[in-house]
């Protein structure tokens, strides 16, 4: 055997994705405001206990795993590094940017803690140009050792297999063939029979200091008082919610001047969900939407867009089309900020947060859809602006 | 209103009816996370069929409804012996005083408007179901 004197580049096992961990059936995929990624992913590692999330976003993609429900390894798999794993978890919601898409996948028992050694320098790296003999003796001294962690096994190829054991027994095995884990070595078996293989050794390991920044990553809203804040954010959002169902409505009966209730509509309830901010938590700020009319009266200071402005404009302006283009544009950053809310609101509730968002869904469907139909009306030259069906029935027949 | 949420979990189960699948998922929501079981229709022959096979504790209905308005499913429901005491409420957007006197001709045992805040839905339906049970009938 040869020992590897090449310098550690992470877990070398596919030079794209430094880190390649198995592949289960991704059990969420969501966005998540970077303000509170770092409470959320708690959240997920107390629920889930053992697995992992990849959150990307703003060219980066970071991968972070969780064991026992605490950290145990993160690294940024995509786009520019930082100087370590620590600094990856905790410039997470520090950095500016739109929300983050994440992925979650579940693990069993054991297998991510076996999986954790993955994103340290391995604890031995060789060469094996008889893989067969070499690579079983390599295994029956994990196994004499009750060794927990991983095994990676590399061709010259693009070959490649990880074995992961818990105190000196195999519980899974996935590789290039298939990123699914499997209860045997199959995967690992074809490798031992070529001319040579790279063989890396990850211990397990616990990594405090990582685990440390996910629990005080925000130490706002701990049990009581996060469950007190998110209830009332959860009754909020039903009354903003029912309150935009009836400014809708009532937009929709207002004769000529809907677009320009539309938008009041829309705008109020924009307002409104920025408020919902003031229980236990900090200011949330509004995403930018990259709308002109948006930018000309975005608050940089307050972060957010600065309606009463806005509609100074509008009015000033009195134009259909633009009260139109300004309840779009709004309708967006509405939908961005409620977003924000219910992600909170999953922390601790996920079927309410599902609820509130179908109930969202519904009615910025509703508030679209009395936009294109006056636009449609305004194309086809209908000047009376004949009366329209209600927003309810619009939402029943899915328009 | 008290506005106590969560303290009284209750067992009693709600008809909701309205056509707005937006407002019955707000209202289902909040009574459930107070501990009703809630059931829903989303029109007046809708709830007639749904009161067919389930007996409601409290039928809370929005007025402007498809084939039967709210008012009309009310008098249809009050006919009915085994619904002639349960309690409706009536929860509408439309606020004038001329609605409200409909809907208590109707037979309905209080109105709210919308948009509706959470713990007053709430407390409404805890008194009347509270009226109800003092009242000896149920």
């Amino acid at each position: 055997m040869a020992e590897l004197a090449a310098a550690y580049a992470g877990n070398a096992l596919c030079s794209r994705a430094p880190i390649t961990l198995p592949e289960p059936m991704a059990n969420r995929a969501q966005s998540v405001a970077r303000s509170v990624v770092l409470r959320w992913l708690r959240g997920v590692a107390e629920r889930d206990q053992d697995g992992y999330a990849v959150l990307a976003g703003n060219g980066r993609t970071v991968l972070v795993l969780y064991a026992a429900q605490q950290a145990a390894g993160a690294a940024v798999t995509r786009g520019q590094g930082v100087a370590s794993a620590v600094e990856a978890l905790a410039t997470l919601h520090a950095a500016e940017g739109s929300d983050l898409f994440v992925m979650t996948y579940p693990l069993g028992d054991d297998v991510a803690h076996a999986l954790s050694g993955l994103f340290a320098r391995p604890a031995i790296r060789e060469l094996c140009d008889d893989p067969g003999p070499q690579l079983k003796q390599i295994l029956a001294d994990r196994l004499d050792q009750c060794f927990s962690g991983a095994v990676a096994v590399r061709a010259a190829g693009l070959a490649w297999a990880v074995l992961l054991l818990r105190d000196g027994e195999v519980i899974g095995c996935y590789g290039s063939d298939d990123a699914r884990l499997k209860p045997t070595i199959e995967d690992a078996s074809a490798l031992f029979y070529l001319d040579e293989v790279e063989v890396a050794v990850y211990p397990a390991r616990a990594q405090p200091e990582l685990a440390a920044v996910l629990r005080q990553g925000d130490r706002r809203g701990e049990v009581g008082e996060r469950n007190a804040s998110v209830e009332a954010t959860e009754l909020g959002m039903i009354a903003l919610l029912s309150a935009l169902e009836s400014r809708l409505t009532n937009a929709q009966r207002f004769g000529e001047g809907r677009p320009e209730q539309l938008a009041l509509a829309v705008a109020e309830s924009y307002d409104e969900a920025l408020l919902l901010t003031g229980v236990g938590r900090s200011l949330l700020l509004s995403d930018r939407v990259g709308h002109p009319l948006l930018e000309a009266h975005w608050d940089a200071e307050a972060g957010r867009v600065d309606t009463q402005r806005l509609l100074e404009t509008l009015r000033m302006a009195s134009i259909s089309d633009a009260w139109l283009a300004a309840a779009e544009a709004l309708i967006v950053a509405l939908e961005l900020a409620v977003e924000q809310q219910l992600t909170w609101v999953s922390l601790v509730d996920e079927s309410s947060s599902n609820a509130l968002q179908e109930a969202l869904v519904e009615l910025l469907a509703q508030a679209r859809g009395l936009i294109r139909t006056w636009r449609a009306e305004r194309d086809s030259g209908a000047g009376g602006l004949p009366a329209l069906p209600r927003t309810d029935a619009l939402a029943l027949s899915g328009s | 209103m008290t506005g106590t949420l969560r303290q009284t979990p209750e067992t009693a189960t709600v008809l909701v009816v309205d056509d707005s699948a937006s407002v019955r998922k707000l209202v289902e929501l909040t009574l459930r996370r107070e501990g009703f079981a809630v059931i829903s229709a989303t029109s007046g022959i809708g709830a007639l069929a749904t009161l067919a096979d389930t007996q409601p504790d409290v039928i809370l209905m929005d007025v402007m409804l498809l084939e039967l308005d709210g008012f009309q499913l009310c008098r249809v429901i009050r006919r009915h012996p085994k619904y002639e005491n349960t309690p409706i409420v009536m929860l509408s957007g439309r606020e004038g005083e001329s609605d409200k006197a409909a809907g208590f001709a109707a037979g309905v045992d209080a109105y709210l408007t919308k948009p509706f805040k959470p713990a007053v839905l709430v407390d409404t339906v805890r008194e009347q179901l509270t009226a109800y049970a003092a009242s000896g009938v149920a």
